[in-house]
């Protein structure tokens, strides 16, 4: 039932993102959905949309793991290409429909934003696709450290956040063992009245948060017991390492950020 | 009930990188009324194909026969319900099912989902919670407030209250302590026989498939390898090895004891029987001598 729930999105392939640092690809990120911003004309257009192409042909991730991503966004992406396509006056008139004159500057405009905030998308999920969810919490407390002289809890919140991740896959065993215990019960989950499903839903839920409380408590008492006392002075089993190939990714994309600057319009 | 798998496979996660085939190409029969135990090393597939029996996985390809019901890869809700309503599942540590305000919720949930009539089964609960040793003053009692042995009978008295055909039960006495242990699969073979279910029963335990089980099937790798009556099965017991499973201390030293030249049958499964045995003849040696 839940068997195709693919956790953190992390698809496990080799590719060169996939040996990228955690760090050198959260900095790409930034600096990309900044550029994203800098495309204003077709020349630009095109080069972000060969970045993209090309970013994903690198990751070696099969396409539909994509489209999958680009799913609940793209009622978002529709809706403004035809924002833009009613509502733009510039150009010369292509056709009417309803009283509405669409103009040939309309449709590219709708077009430009598809593209941006599918880029966007695109490139946001290139992140956590290549990405193992635990590199990126050791990435992002490196970025937080900082600020923990303002009295951010930089590794308490990356413990936090790593703890919930490694939790994923048993509460979701979990909760696919207790729905087939409810099932093989006869609980329907898809289809009923409104009250047996609410029963259905309660037969569920209430073990599982029974289940999450203690396993909670066992976790606590055993951090306790091995005399766990929060991040000072800890070392990691795992490090993060800066190589040459994440200079050079990060030089690649500062390189495509100079590219979009020249070809857009001012 | 009997139960039949014709070529059953089943692959997890099909079409993805995660993809896993669990059963490959499965021929098995369970007769009617037998107790059946499953045993195998963990990623053998017996889980997976105890889900089979009652339609929370359907076969990827090929059938799994219920008694008069076939289920395949594109059986209907409706008709697995059905199904559901012959078969009991109670799964490793069935206590974490529980949900109900009160023992008495808990245990209605079952009839009341397969559409048995409320008031019938609600008149045999108190029967049904002193088979499990538990007294009708639980009834409205919450599970919470009960110790985990007893949950856990509350739990099996849950399933059981469906009066199920086929009962399945993957390992139903983990974690228990070894008299309550005992107990459970005691009044579990107790129901099975008063009421000629057809039983399986997924182990890793060999000493509890020895004791309990009619039929022992043997699963590596998606395939069951062996299977027979007991006796005949941990007559294998190097082939057994070769699969990392063990066979029961009294086919151990019965084994031992005929490589020092004693004459012990090995078909002894039980502690009891063999203890019967080694007295008999150290009561004969000592006559001799």
């Amino acid at each position: 039932m839940l068997q195709n729930i693919v956790i953190g999105q992390y698809v496990p392939v080799t590719s060169p993102l996939h040996r990228l640092d955690s760090r050198s690809k959260l900095i790409s990120l930034l600096a990309l959905a900044v550029i994203v911003f800098l495309a204003n004309e077709f020349w630009s257009y095109l080069a972000l949309l060969a970045t993209v192409v090309l970013f994903v042909a690198l990751s070696r991730v099969p396409l539909r793991f994509f489209v999958k991503g680009l799913f609940p966004v793209f009622i978002l992406i529709v809706f403004t290409f035809l924002l833009h396509a009613f509502f733009t006056n510039e150009g010369y008139v292509l056709f009417s429909i309803l009283g509405f004159s669409i103009y040939s500057g309309g449709i590219e405009q709708g077009v430009f934003i598809a593209i941006r905030i599918g880029s966007l998308v695109i490139l946001a999920s290139l992140l956590t696709l290549t990405t193992k969810p635990i590199d990126l919490t050791d990435g992002f407390e490196f970025f937080l450290r900082p600020f923990k002289r303002f009295g951010l809890p930089a590794h308490e919140m990356a413990l936090m956040m790593s703890i919930s991740i490694r939790l994923i896959p048993t509460l979701l065993l979990e909760a696919d063992r207790i729905m087939k215990a409810q099932a093989a019960r006869g609980a329907d989950f898809t289809k009923g009245t409104m009250k047996t499903r609410l029963e259905t839903m309660t037969a569920f839920i209430i073990p599982l948060f029974v289940r999450s409380f203690k396993r909670a408590e066992d976790m606590a008492t055993a951090m306790d017991a091995r005399g766990y006392r929060g991040g000072e002075g800890r070392t990691k089993l795992r490090v993060l390492q800066w190589r040459l190939q994440d200079t050079i990714a990060c030089i690649v994309v500062g390189g495509v950020g100079v590219v979009l600057a020249i070809l857009r319009d001012f | 009930m009997r139960i039949t798998f014709r070529d059953v496979s089943y692959t997890y996660m099909i079409g993805s990188p995660f993809e896993k085939k669990a059963l490959d190409a499965v021929n098995l029969t369970l007769s009617s009324q037998t107790f059946t135990g499953v045993v195998g090393s963990t990623g053998s597939g017996k889980s997976t194909l105890m889900q089979l029996i009652n339609g929370l996985l359907l076969p990827t390809t090929g059938q799994v026969q219920n008694g008069d019901f076939i289920l395949h890869r594109k059986s209907k809700r409706k008709y697995v319900k059905q199904v559901r309503r012959q078969v009991g599942m109670v799964f490793q540590y069935p206590e974490h099912q529980l949900f109900g305000s009160t023992v008495e919720e808990d245990m209605l949930f079952g009839p009341k989902h397969l559409g048995l009539d409320i008031e019938k089964s609600r008149q045999r609960f108190p029967d049904l919670l002193e088979l499990v040793g538990l007294g009708e003053e639980i009834l409205p009692y919450s599970p919470f407030s009960l110790s985990g042995g007893q949950m856990r009978r509350v739990a099996i008295a849950g399933v059981l209250a469906t009066h199920p055909k086929v009962l399945i039960l993957d390992e139903p006495a983990a974690g228990l302590d070894p008299a309550g242990h005992r107990a459970l699969l005691d009044l579990l073979r107790d129901w099975h026989d008063q009421h000629g279910l057809t039983t399986v029963l997924v182990t890793h335990d060999m000493e509890d498939a020895a004791r309990y089980a009619d039929e022992i099937v043997v699963m590596d790798e998606g395939k069951p390898v062996i299977s027979g009556a007991p006796t005949d099965v941990f007559r294998q017991a190097d082939q057994l090895a070769g699969l990392g499973l063990d066979v029961p201390a009294s086919v151990r030293v019965s084994r031992a004891m005929q490589a020092a030249g004693w004459e012990v049958a090995d078909t002894l499964l039980e502690p009891e029987a063999l203890a019967g045995v080694v007295i008999d003849q150290l009561s004969t040696v000592r006559k001799e001598g």
